[in-house]
């Protein structure tokens, strides 16, 4: 079995004030390569907030976050930035596009960040990554000028332009049709069964959870069940 | 992690001023303003600077020698106890007749330095009378042929010459503004009263206008023998004039006759302190309403910014959380507003520039401190790269202090808020 790219051991998440909030408490899990995984609940059941701790994006009050085998606790935000871009994909429950650049330019932006490739290399990639989304003639258009269906691709093609090992999203067909909100969940599914990346997905209905591989039920910031079994 | 590079922050930096054309064009506007504003008005002020200064150098001369000294001479008991403590009361000090000493061998002494020519003069105050008008003003003796090689009178002659001082019998200039005001013409006699009480008339042997108003209202010439005479101080000459080849050299040469002969010697910047002092305060002032105008339009800057921030806030939390750094979330910001300050200091040159050549076409006449015909404009390469750089340096620090919080901002709390 290979080993985990990504661990939380004992996650807890408070936000202080005069009323602490908690919005984790003492969750532990571990994914690997390949894995398939949906985390569901009520709202406010702290789907979300688990997945800002996986995704580096919040800091953990305590327990610990790995990525990769690396302790992430103790770097500072622009090492955390760096792993975000390079090691993990976003998409989120609106589109969150830049709305002045065109499909093209919004997800050739991770990759220019990175800078890991040369222009024309970029280019090719991006124009193939939305091409396989199923977006080749739609590159040049912006954000205004897709459908709801059709900018939900364009942010996958985004969160995968860096080739990252892990795939967060966030309710990532809350606001699609069904139609549309069958073929976003059938590309992550996807990626996770035939590129081998890590996909894991907050969502709250049940029967696109019911085709993960890993079922992760939240409530009230606890971990509640892990593929019908309460914890 | 390698640092952004350049041209995407510039991207995202123009798809935002790109957004809101309205503002953006404001902004700039108020930066062209400021940097319009400076490059004019400074050139036409140190063009009138420089112009009084030029006319000053013309016609006064470049280092005078007075009849006094700078510090009183020391009493004899300090001399003879030099470093005691010396309290002296009641002191009474000797009279001296007032005047250069040896005038003739100071004279030759000076002329002897390279470079210089000097003329002796004597000032004293007359009361000039035509008719009913009284005008008191300062009457100089001069020596013609010496004088016209220390000082450009002879050229600001309006009518007359030099020399008639010499071939009319008791002959005076007079400046053209006192000329008006004793309603007086040439080959006209008045008298002239010293304080002494000794009368004299003289008939009117040339008018000088030099376009100062200082000389031509209140200043009177007359043969230095003449002047000597009626204010009852024979051979005396209270000032040696020079004249430099190299204007630059004057206080240095001012200082060395000082030290040589002891007579406070005055280089034409000293003479002039008050109005070149003045001069420095009216720098100080437009540079402070120039300022003003910059801090204004920087205003303008941080308000566009500031709403940019305000908009994209969703935006920043997406990048910051897709692997942007906060100091390339800062830069795009800056970037901004150094674009918004370049682009009003370019376009505020063009407006300096033109009023320069608007101004430039402009005639008036003007009595000031001098006399002007028209604006006197200096055109200075310095005056683009000061308003330049203070345009673009408002405007960074003006988008700074916004980009900075776009730079805090807390991608969770937007994207928790977002849903």
């Amino acid at each position: 079995m290979s080993a985990p790219v990504l661990e939380l051991h004992d996650v807890t998440r408070i936000i202080p004030g005069p009323v602490p909030v908690t919005l984790v408490k003492d969750v532990s899990l571990s994914f690997r390569p390949g894995d398939f995984a949906a985390i569901t609940g009520p709202s406010g059941s702290g789907k979300s907030s688990l997945l800002y701790l996986l995704g580096l994006i919040d800091r953990p009050t305590s327990g610990q976050v790995i990525l990769q085998g690396r302790e992430t606790a103790a770097l500072d935000s622009d090492t955390l930035a760096g792993l975000r871009l390079a090691n993990l994909g976003f998409v989120f429950q609106f589109h969150f596009l830049l709305v002045e650049f065109t499909a093209l330019d919004n997800v050739l932006m991770p990759m220019r960040r990175l800078a890991a490739l040369s222009a024309p290399e970029m280019r090719a990639r991006a124009g193939e990554l939305l091409e396989r989304l199923g977006l080749g003639d739609k590159l040049n258009q912006t954000p205004d000028q897709l459908s709801g269906g059709e900018r939900q691709r364009v942010a996958v093609a985004r969160a995968l332009a860096n080739d990252p090992d892990i795939i967060l999203a966030d309710e990532p067909t809350g606001n699609l049709d069904s139609h549309n909100a069958r073929i976003v969940f059938d590309i992550f599914a996807d990626l996770a069964r035939r590129a081998g990346k890590t996909v894991i997905i907050v969502t709250h209905e049940p029967d696109l959870a019911g085709e993960a591989d890993i079922r992760i039920g939240m409530l009230d910031g606890r971990l509640h069940e892990i593929n019908g079994v309460a914890r | 992690m390698k640092p952004a590079g350049l041209r995407l922050l510039w991207d995202m930096c123009w798809s935002h001023l790109r957004r809101r054309p309205r503002q953006t064009v404001v902004s700039v506007f108020g930066v062209m303003m400021g940097v319009g504003a400076y490059v004019a008005i400074s050139s036409m002020m140190l063009g009138f600077q420089n112009d009084f200064i030029r006319r000053i150098i013309d016609v006064s001369p470049h280092v005078s020698m007075l009849d006094e000294f700078r510090n009183p001479p020391p009493q004899p008991v300090l001399r003879a106890n030099p470093g005691a403590a010396v309290a002296i009361a009641g002191l009474r000090p000797k009279q001296e007749l007032r005047g250069i000493r040896n005038p003739g061998a100071k004279l030759a002494a000076v002329q002897a330095l390279p470079g210089l020519r000097a003329a002796p003069s004597l000032r004293g105050q007359a009361i000039l009378r035509f008719g009913s008008t009284d005008i008191s003003s300062t009457l100089i003796g001069i020596e013609p042929e010496l004088e016209r090689r220390v000082s450009t009178i002879e050229a600001d002659l309006t009518a007359g010459s030099l020399g008639a001082l010499k071939t009319t019998a008791n002959g005076i200039i007079l400046g053209v503004g006192m000329a008006r005001k004793l309603g007086i013409g040439m080959h006209d006699t008045l008298s002239v009263v010293s304080p002494t009480g000794a009368v004299l008339r003289m008939k009117v042997a040339g008018l000088l206008r030099t376009g100062i108003t200082n000389i031509d209202s209140f200043q009177a010439y007359a043969l230095l023998k003449k002047v000597q005479v009626l204010e009852g101080r024979p051979n005396v000459v209270n000032r040696i004039n020079m004249r430099l080849d190299d204007v630059t050299r004057a206080h240095a040469v001012a200082l060395q006759i000082e030290r040589l002969h002891g007579y406070r010697t005055e280089s034409w910047e000293e003479a002039n302190e008050e109005v070149l002092g003045l001069f420095v305060v009216q720098r100080a002032i437009m540079f402070s309403v120039v300022s003003t105008i910059l801090i204004v339009a920087g205003f303008g800057i941080f308000n566009i910014i500031s709403t940019v921030i305000h908009e994209k806030s969703r935006d920043i939390a997406i990048l910051k959380s897709i692997g942007f750094h906060e100091r390339d979330l800062r830069l795009v910001f800056i970037f901004e507003g150094m674009t918004l300050g370049a682009a009003g200091a370019v376009l505020g040159w063009g407006l300096g520039f033109a009023l320069i050549e608007m101004m430039g076409q402009v005639r008036f006449e003007m009595d000031l401190i001098a006399t002007i015909k028209g604006f006197v404009l200096e055109r200075w390469w310095g005056h683009y790269a000061i308003s330049g750089t203070m345009a673009v340096a408002t405007a960074t620090l003006a988008a700074y202090l916004p980009a900075r919080h776009a730079a805090d901002l807390d991608p969770v709390v937007i994207l928790r808020g977002g849903q």
